[in-house]
């Protein structure tokens, strides 16, 4: 016998015994924000949040033989003039069951810029950067990563960084996964030699370029609702390759339909947000699946699960609608 | 994977460590019957690996219920040995978050009630005086299909407790103990094993592995008349480290009184106080048994 009991009514019979669910209707958060706010902004890191103590924190620059080239703290930032950013991160391990995506107003400046204030020349014979964080981290970037440029960044919109979020700094590399924007990096190393880094060493990708997808954020993947129109609504991401298109479809990819662009922003590497305003005709199961388009041509898979976990989502998300 | 990891290891927190009932084995038609329910509660999961910082999925709480029969019967003749039975109905509800199905911030309830592990041995005394020794040999057999919980229920059906890990263990156990020359009725009793992982599961295809384990136990008892009161500490210890297969110490006081005959009334708690791979949890039951002879009748140290 099965049994749901509150908002649920779903399942069958489950052999000897009994088994039953219980779960919340979901709730319509209305348009979903922009910028995503501090307190919501996904964590993610390898190790857990490090004791770190922004006032006393330090990272060395060296090159690749240890000698220390420049010595970066809180102090020192602080005293800069930042500029604002926005800027969108993804965990690379983001898929339909972990919602890792958000967007934000970064303070920083490009990390070129600070390299120079401190008169620090790149090694001529640099050829990645390897950032040795202090959660035993590490993870490294091509040094011409360096003009894309990456940043540094201490607040985010315009509050100070978060011990969670990397205080007292972290870096924002553009066209890269989360896996690539490290967090309390305590050394910076001019390497002469290519590293294989934390997640790498785990079979992730090392180039953790974006790839085109969309995450569908309200309602959950799998959701019980009445009758009427419910607003389903997500991201989209694609990197330095701007998203410009966005459809759902209800009949597994029979036909298209264009969703509504609620979020955009001529800033470039940030998100786009969708809604579809979906009214199933009677009650039943209803599959939503989504796809993306950018502006180089490019499009997501048209497979709600992505093609290759190891090089990132790349799927257009797929929830169910279960409608009473 | 350590979803599926917790789910199993909850559902072994509602069952006994063993069906070994101590080394006092039953002679020939001597007999213990106990019908129990007991209760599992826990919020606090011990994983050997660190937590994932931010996840969006995971469990509350868990509160578990088992009902059982535990029986034990002298079966032969000429020298003591005895065959043990138990027979659990578990009953595992969990609270869970999950941000990709039920939205942040929400909780879900989960529920499932399943027949559970039957747990059957046979003992046999090696010693009789000065000290009781046995030797008990006990098989666990799962009477549930873990691949049937949660059918139907889609993606929910990952957050549906299991009623237990589903493989088939054979763990042989060697059971010493015996009465102390004290003015008050005390007795000691301890066993140590080696629990035989099968690799044999029944009613689902899984990729988990447990590694065997040296389970264990200690007791002292003290039985002042018609009520009796024992401390417990049981655990089991993987023979190698292991990110999976349960590894605890629990401990807690149990109290029984004799009302009528060998009809006694029975209640304990304990609470782990080691954890790896398994929740920190309390527990605590009660139950109604019947002992034949009746005990006052046939003093411990015998």
């Amino acid at each position: 016998m099965l049994k749901a009991t509150g908002a649920v009514l779903a399942g069958t019979a489950a052999g000897l015994g009994c088994d039953s669910l219980d779960i919340p209707p979901p709730v319509d958060p209305g348009p979903l924000p922009g910028i995503s706010p501090q307190a919501d902004f996904y964590l993610q890191s390898c190790c857990g949040t490090p004791d770190v103590d922004p006032e006393t924190f330090t990272m060395d620059v060296e090159d690749a033989d240890g000698a220390v080239l420049a010595t970066i703290d809180q102090q020192y930032v602080l005293g800069l003039t930042g500029q604002q950013k926005e800027h969108t991160l993804q965990c690379i391990g983001s898929n339909p069951r972990f919602l890792f995506v958000d967007n934000a107003m970064w303070t920083g400046l490009p990390f070129r810029d600070l390299l120079d204030d401190l008169g620090v020349t790149v090694p001529a014979d640099a050829v990645e950067l390897v950032f040795w964080c202090v959660d035993g981290y590490d993870v490294s970037i091509p040094i011409t990563d360096l003009d894309t440029p990456i940043w540094l960044v201490w607040e985010m919109n315009e509050e100070p960084l978060t011990r969670p979020h990397g205080a007292p700094f972290r870096f924002l590399v553009p066209g890269r996964y989360g896996t690539k924007n490290p967090k309390w990096c305590e050394r910076l190393v001019f390497a002469t030699e290519p590293h294989t880094g934390f997640w790498e060493r785990e079979g992730w990708s090392n180039e953790a370029a974006y790839r085109p997808n969309a995450l569908t954020l309200s309602p959950a993947a799998y959701a019980v609702v009445g009758e009427g129109t419910i607003r389903i609504q997500g991201s989209a991401f694609a990197g330095l390759d701007p998203v410009t298109r966005v459809e759902w479809t209800e009949d597994d990819g029979a036909s298209w339909q264009d969703a509504e662009i609620t979020y955009t922003s001529e800033n470039e590497h940030t998100w786009r947000l969708w809604s579809v305003d979906f009214t199933p005709p009677e009650p039943g199961t209803y599959k939503i699946r989504t796809r993306v388009t950018t502006e180089s041509g490019a499009m997501s898979a048209d497979t709600p699960d992505g093609t290759n976990r190891f090089l990132g989502f790349d799927g257009g998300m797929e929830i169910t609608l279960e409608v009473t | 994977m350590k979803r599926l990891v917790f789910l199993t290891v909850l559902a072994a927190c509602l069952a006994p460590s063993l069906a070994a009932a101590g080394p006092w084995t039953k002679g020939f038609g001597e007999h213990y019957v106990k019908v129990g329910a007991d209760f599992y509660a826990t919020s606090d999961y011990a994983d050997a690996r660190s937590a994932d910082e931010g996840e969006t999925a995971g469990f509350d709480n868990f509160f578990g219920q088992t009902y059982s029969v535990y029986g034990e019967v002298g079966v032969f003749p000429l020298w003591p040995i005895q065959l043990t039975v138990h027979l659990p109905v578990s009953v595992g509800r969990a609270v869970f978050y999950d941000t990709a199905l039920i939205g942040d911030g929400e909780t879900g309830k989960t529920q499932t009630a399943r027949l559970g592990d039957l747990r059957t041995s046979i003992q046999v005394a090696i010693l009789r005086k000065p000290i009781q020794l046995g030797i008990n040999l006990e098989v666990k057999v799962p009477l549930y299909s873990n691949g049937r919980v949660g059918f139907g229920l889609g993606p929910y059906r990952q957050w549906f407790p299991l009623p237990g890990d589903g493989q088939i263990d054979v763990t042989p156990m060697a059971v010493i103990g015996g009465g102390l020359p004290t003015k008050v009725p005390l007795w000691i009793e301890g066993g140590v094993g080696y629990r035989f992982r099968t690799e044999a599961f029944v009613g689902w295809e899984t990729d988990l592995v447990f590694v065997d384990g040296i389970p264990f136990y200690a007791a002292v008892g003290l039985a002042p008349g018609p009520v009796w009161v024992v401390v417990r500490a049981d655990g089991i210890k993987n023979i190698k480290d292991d990110n999976t297969t349960r590894e605890h110490v629990t401990i807690g006081p149990s109290v029984g009184v004799t009302v009528w005959r060998g009809l006694a009334i029975e209640a304990r708690v304990a609470g782990d106080v080691v954890a790896k791979n398994a929740p920190r949890g309390i527990s605590f039951g009660a139950g109604v048994s019947w002992r034949w002879p009746n005990p006052a009748t046939k003093p411990r140290s015998e």
